[in-house]
C-alpha cells in the first residue's frame, strides 16, 4: 500500500512539474527549437560523454568492492548502467535496488553489503553534486539555488554522509547498536541484526584505505565534471554559449531534482529544474524547456537501451538454469543407465566442420618448411590446430575469428589478393610480422595458431 | 535408487573421497566429465592426448593482463593422470597463513602429518629409484655452483620408468591415483562413471536434494539424467567446482578468490648432450627463494620445446636442430594476485576464468628469471631462451642478473600455469570463505568441497599433496558426522 501511495504521490510530482515547466509557454516555439537544434556533433558528443560518465562510475563501483570481490570493469560498468536503466523505465527507485541485486549475484556478495555499496555511491554522488552546485553558484556569483536546492540537499546528505563516517571509523560500535536493539526483539532477530550490521559495514571497508579512499573520492568528481560536460555539450546543440558554469549548474540542479519521487526516468523534475536552472541565468523559458529536454535525451537513451540490452542478456543466460530446473522438476522414474532417472533427450551431436584453406594457408605459414611440404604431416597438423581452436571458449572463438578476418582483410588491402593465395614465402613474412612483431595485440592474436602449430608441426616431425 | 554419497570428480580429491566413503560402508556414486582410458591408450603424441585427455583439449587460458596457459585433464583419475605426479606436503608456514588469515581450524602441521602419511603410503609417494637425467644432473650443478638449497621432489609415481610422456598419461601405468586408489574405491563398493558432466545441482530450502547430470551417448546425442543422493562432495577442480556452484546458484563468496601459481619457461642449450626428450624431466627444485620463487624442470619434447621458444621463434628456430643440447625449465612465483572463476555467460560450457598478475608476481618472476638463468649458466649453459618476446638469449650471468632489479615487461611475457587453486576457500572467516573449516559451503547442510578450489590460498607449493591430505581430512571429518 505504502509503495503504491508512494508511486502515485511520484507520478503526481512528476506531472506538476511538468505542468510548471510548461505553463504559460508557447509549445510550438519549444517544438520548433528541438526540431532546430544541431544535432551533430553536439548530441552524439554528449551521449558519448555520457557513456564516458558510466564506465567512470564503473570503476569506482569496482574500486568499491575490490577486496571481496575481483570485478572486471566491463561488469562493474554493466552494473551500474542496469541500475540507471531500471530507474529509467520502472518507478520508486527500483534501479538502486536492481543495481544492488546485480550487484550481489556478480560479485557474490550478501545483499545486504551490496546495498551497501549502492547506498553508498549515491551518497558520495550526492556529496559531489552538492559540492560543484556550490562552486557553480560561487562561480555565477547568483544565491538562488543556495536556499532552494543546497540547503535541503545538505540536509540529506549531510546526515547520510555522517552515518557513512561512524560506518567507516567506528564499525564495531554500529554492530553494537544493532546487537543492541535486535536483543529486545530476541536471540534470532539479534542474529540477524549483527549479521546484516556487519555486512552493511563491510560495504564501506574500501573508504578505511586512504589510498583507495581517495581514487575513489576522485573518481566521483570525475564522473560528475564529465556529467556536466555533457550537459556543456547540449549547450552548443542549442546554440547556447559554451559556459562550462552554466553546464555546473545545469547539472547539479537537475540531479539533486531528482532526489524527488517522480515518475520513471524522472520526466518532470528533471525538466523542471533543468530548465529553471538555465532560466536563473539568463536564457529564454521556451529554449531552456528545449535544452532540457535535449539534455534528457542525451541522457536517458543510450543508457536505457545499453540497460535493457543487459537485462535481456543477462536473462537469456539465466533462462537456461530455469528450463534445467523446470525439467528436473518432471523427471520421470524412468531406470536408465542403471544410476538414475531419465528427464529428456536434450541435444542432438554436433557436427564440426574441417578446416577451411585459409586455415590450412595459415598454419602451413607458421610450421616448419618441410612439414608443410608433407602433405599428411601438414594435414594432422592443421586438423590439430582446427581442433583446439574450436575447443577455445565461445567468447575467444568470436575474438579470434574478428581478429582473423581483420587480418585477411588488411591482407586484400594490401596485396589485392586473399592471404592464401599468396606466395608461400610472403605468406611467412606476413604471417611473421604478426605473429612475432612488436605489436601485442597482433602477437596476442596468432598466439593460440602459432603455438598449437609449433606443438603439433614438431611433434609431427619427430615421429 | 538414492545414493549416500555423490561426488563429482574423481582427481585427486574426488578419488580419496570416494576411497573413504566406500569403506566406511556408504553407497557412492562418483560422476567424471571425461572418459576411463586403458594404459595402452596413453603415452600417445599431443595431437591424439590433448583432445582425449584434457579439458577442452587443453584450450582454457587463464585471462587477465597477462593471459597464461592453463591445462587440467578431464578423464578418470583428473589431472592427477596428466601431471608429472610431484608432491609436497603443505608447508608449515602456508598452514600457519591460512590458521591466522582465514581461521582454518585444526588444520596445524601435526594435525595433517597422519593424513599425508596414509597419502604418501597410498600412492606410493618416493624419490625415483633410477639415475637422474641429464637435465636434472646439470641443475644440480648450478644449484650447488650457486650455493642454493635444492632438493629432488617426490613423486607419486614409483613405477616410473621415464618414458616422458606424463601429460598424455602414462603407459606403464605409473601413476598412483588410478593405480591404487581408485581400484581400491571401486573394489570398496564406489561406482565410478564416466561421461557424466554434473549440470546443475537441485537445491530446496539449504539442501542439495540431486544433481542433473548430461551423459554423452555414442552417436554424440546427450540425455539429461537426475541423480539423488543424501551428500553432495563437488571435487571438479579450482574452476570448474565454482563454475557449478554457481550455475546452480549458490554465489557467496564462490569464484572470487582464484589463486595461481605463475610459470614461466626458459630453454638453455648446454655444450653436452642433455637428451631431456627422451627421459622424464628435471626432478630437482630449489627451494633456496620458497615460498615466493621455485625454480625446477619442465617437462621436454620436441614440441613443447618449440612452444616454449615460440615467443622469439624467427631468431629461435635453428635451435630446434640441436634438441638433444636443450633442456627446459621454470620459474614459478607464489601468485599473490587474485583472480575471479564465472559460468561465461556465452555458452554454458565455457567457464571464465581471471586471474591478474600483480606487480609483486612481476618482481618474482623477473627475479626469478634471473635466478634461473644465472644458475643454468653457471651449470655451463651456452645460452638461456626465456619465454619473454624481444628478450635476446641470456649469456652471462651479468646479463641475468639485469632482471634482479629490473621488471620484465607484462605484455612481453609468455605464461603458463598448472596450479590453479582456492576458488573456494575454506575457515571460519565468513567474510572471505564461502566453505567452513572441513569444506562444507555455507547454508547447505550436504554439501562440500573438497579439491584445490578449497586451499585459502597458495601453499607455495605444488598444491597435489596438499588437495590429497586435505581432502582425506575433511571426510573422515565426515563420516565421523554422520556416524554421530
Amino acid at each position: 500500500m505504502r509503495r503504491v501511495v508512494l508511486l502515485l504521490v511520484g507520478l503526481a510530482i512528476s506531472g506538476a512539474l511538468v505542468v510548471l515547466a510548461v505553463q504559460s509557454l508557447d509549445l510550438d516555439v519549444v517544438r520548433r527549437t528541438l526540431s532546430e537544434a544541431d544535432v551533430w556533433p553536439w548530441v552524439p558528443a554528449a551521449m558519448a560523454t555520457y557513456v564516458l560518465g558510466q564506465v567512470l562510475r564503473g570503476w569506482r563501483c569496482q574500486v568499491l568492492v575490490k577486496r571481496d570481490a575481483p570485478l572486471t570493469l566491463a561488469t562493474a560498468t554493466n552494473i551500474v548502467v542496469v541500475g540507471y536503466a531500471v530507474n529509467n523505465i520502472a518507478p520508486l527507485r527500483l534501479g538502486e535496488f536492481a543495481r544492488a541485486a546485480m550487484l550481489s549475484e556478480r560479485a557474490g556478495l550478501p545483499f545486504a553489503q551490496s546495498l551497501g555499496v549502492t547506498f553508498l555511491e549515491r551518497v558520495l554522488d550526492g556529496l559531489t553534486v552538492l559540492g560543484l552546485l556550490v562552486v557553480a553558484i560561487f562561480a555565477l556569483g547568483d544565491s538562488t539555488w543556495l536556499e532552494l536546492v543546497a540547503a535541503p540537499a545538505a540536509g540529506i546528505f549531510g546526515a547520510a554522509a555522517a552515518g557513512v563516517g561512524l560506518a567507516v571509523v567506528a564499525p564495531a560500535a554500529l554492530v553494537g547498536i544493532a546487537s543492541r536493539l535486535g536483543s529486545v526483539l530476541g536471540r534470532k532477530v539479534q542474529e540477524v541484526a549483527i549479521r546484516l550490521a556487519v555486512q552493511t559495514t563491510a560495504s564501506v571497508r574500501a573508504l578505511r584505505r586512504p589510498d583507495q579512499a581517495a581514487l575513489i573520492v576522485a573518481l566521483s568528481a570525475v564522473v560528475w565534471l564529465v556529467e556536466a560536460a555533457m550537459f556543456l555539450l547540449i549547450l552548443g546543440a542549442f546554440d547556447l554559449p559554451l559556459r562550462y558554469d552554466w553546464a555546473l549548474l545545469a547539472m547539479a540542479v537537475t540531479n539533486l531534482s531528482v532526489l524527488l519521487p517522480s515518475s520513471p526516468g524522472h520526466i518532470g523534475p528533471f525538466h523542471y529544474f533543468c530548465q529553471q536552472a538555465v532560466v536563473s541565468v539568463g536564457v529564454a523559458a521556451d529554449l531552456g524547456l528545449a535544452y532540457a529536454v535535449g539534455v534528457h535525451l542525451a541522457f536517458y537513451v543510450p543508457v536505457t537501451l545499453w540497460g535493457v540490452g543487459l537485462i535481456l542478456w543477462y536473462a537469456q543466460a539465466g533462462s537456461w538454469r530455469l528450463s534445467m530446473l523446470r525439467r528436473a522438476e518432471g523427471a520421470s522414474a524412468e531406470a536408465a543407465s542403471g544410476i538414475g532417472r531419465v528427464v529428456a533427450v536434450s541435444a542432438a551431436p554436433s557436427v564440426p566442420g574441417g578446416p577451411t584453406r585459409f586455415l590450412g594457408a595459415l598454419v602451413g605459414a607458421l610450421i616448419p618448411v618441410d612439414v608443410a611440404a608433407d602433405a599428411a604431416k601438414a594435414t594432422v597438423t592443421t586438423r590439430f590446430v582446427h581442433d583446439r581452436l574450436a575447443d577455445l571458449p565461445a567468447r575467444l572463438r568470436l575474438l579470434l575469428l574478428v581478429g582473423l578476418t581483420g587480418f585477411r582483410m588488411l591482407v586484400v588491402l594490401r596485396f589485392l589478393r586473399p592471404f592464401e593465395s599468396l606466395p608461400a614465402a610472403r605468406r611467412r613474412s606476413v604471417v611473421a610480422a604478426w605473429a612475432y612483431g612488436p605489436v601485442p595485440p597482433a602477437r596476442a592474436l596468432f598466439k593460440a595458431v602459432r603455438s598449437t602449430a609449433l606443438l603439433a608441426a614438431w611433434e609431427q616431425r619427430a615421429a | 535408487m538414492k545414493y549416500d554419497v555423490i561426488i563429482v570428480g574423481s582427481g585427486a580429491g574426488g578419488a580419496v573421497t570416494a576411497l573413504e566413503c566406500a569403506q566406511a560402508g556408504l553407497s557412492v556414486l562418483v560422476l567424471e566429465e571425461g572418459r576411463r582410458h586403458a594404459l595402452r591408450d596413453y603415452g600417445k603424441p599431443a595431437t591424439e592426448a590433448m583432445g582425449a585427455l584434457f579439458r577442452r583439449g587443453g584450450m582454457t587460458p587463464i585471462m587477465g593482463r597477462v593471459p597464461m596457459g592453463f591445462v587440467e585433464g578431464m578423464c578418470l583419475g583428473g589431472s592427477t593422470e596428466v601431471n608429472s605426479g610431484f608432491w609436497c606436503r603443505t608447508p608449515r608456514e602456508s598452514l600457519l597463513r591460512w590458521a591466522a588469515q582465514y581461521q582454518l581450524a585444526d588444520a596445524g602441521h601435526d594435525a595433517l602429518a597422519e593424513h599425508f602419511d596414509w597419502a604418501e603410503d597410498w600412492l606410493e609417494v618416493a624419490r625415483s629409484s633410477r639415475p637422474w637425467p641429464r637435465s636434472t644432473e646439470v641443475f644440480a650443478r648450478g644449484a650447488e655452483a650457486m650455493g642454493w638449497s635444492a632438493k629432488e621432489v617426490e613423486r607419486m609415481a614409483r613405477a616410473c620408468e621415464g618414458a616422458n610422456v606424463c601429460p598424455s598419461g602414462c603407459p606403464n601405468g605409473a601413476k598412483g591415483m588410478t593405480r591404487r586408489v581408485i581400484p581400491a574405491a571401486e573394489a570398496a563398493g564406489a561406482h565410478f562413471v564416466t561421461g557424466h558432466r554434473a549440470e546443475l545441482l537441485l537445491t530446496r530450502k539449504g539442501r542439495v536434494e540431486g544433481v542433473l547430470a548430461a551423459v554423452r551417448r555414442e552417436d554424440g546425442a546427450e540425455e539429461l539424467v537426475r541423480i539423488d543422493a543424501e551428500h553432495f562432495y563437488l571435487c571438479c577442480g579450482a574452476t570448474q567446482t565454482p563454475a557449478l556452484l554457481r550455475r546452480s546458484g549458490i554465489k557467496r563468496r564462490v569464484g572470487n578468490s582464484l589463486r595461481v601459481h605463475p610459470m614461466l619457461k626458459v630453454v638453455a642449450r648446454f655444450p653436452e648432450r642433455l637428451d631431456a626428450d627422451k627421459d622424464v624431466l628435471a626432478l630437482l627444485q630449489v627451494r633456496e627463494f620458497w615460498p615466493e620463487i621455485s625454480l625446477g624442470g619442465a617437462f621436454f619434447t620436441p614440441g613443447h620445446a618449440a612452444m616454449a621458444l615460440s615467443e622469439n621463434w624467427p631468431q629461435n628456430e635453428p635451435l630446434m636442430e640441436e634438441l638433444g643440447h636443450l633442456g627446459a625449465w621454470y620459474v614459478a612465483v607464489r601468485g599473490t594476485g587474485r583472480g575471479s572463476v564465472r559460468p561465461s555467460l556465452w555458452s554454458r560450457r565455457d567457464t571464465s576464468s581471471r586471474y591478474d598478475v600483480n606487480d609483486e608476481d612481476m618482481r618474482h618472476l623477473s627475479r626469478g628469471m634471473a635466478r634461473l638463468s644465472a644458475l643454468l649458466l653457471a651449470a655451463g649453459a651456452t645460452a638461456v631462451y626465456p619465454g619473454v618476446w624481444g628478450l635476446d638469449p641470456i649469456t652471462t650471468e651479468v646479463q641475468a642478473a639485469r632482471w634482479l632489479d629490473e621488471v620484465l615487461p607484462r605484455s612481453a611475457l609468455a605464461l603458463t600455469t598448472v596450479h590453479a587453486f582456492s576458488s573456494c576457500p575454506m575457515g571460519e572467516r565468513e567474510d572471505k570463505c564461502p566453505l567452513d573449516s572441513w569444506g562444507r559451503v555455507r547454508d547447505y547442510a550436504n554439501l562440500r568441497v573438497n579439491d584445490a578450489s578449497m586451499l585459502p590460498d597458495s601453499p607455495g607449493v605444488n598444491p597435489q599433496g596438499s588437495v590429497v591430505a586435505l581432502a582425506r581430512r575433511n571426510v573422515l571429518r565426515f563420516l565421523e558426522d554422520i556416524a554421530a
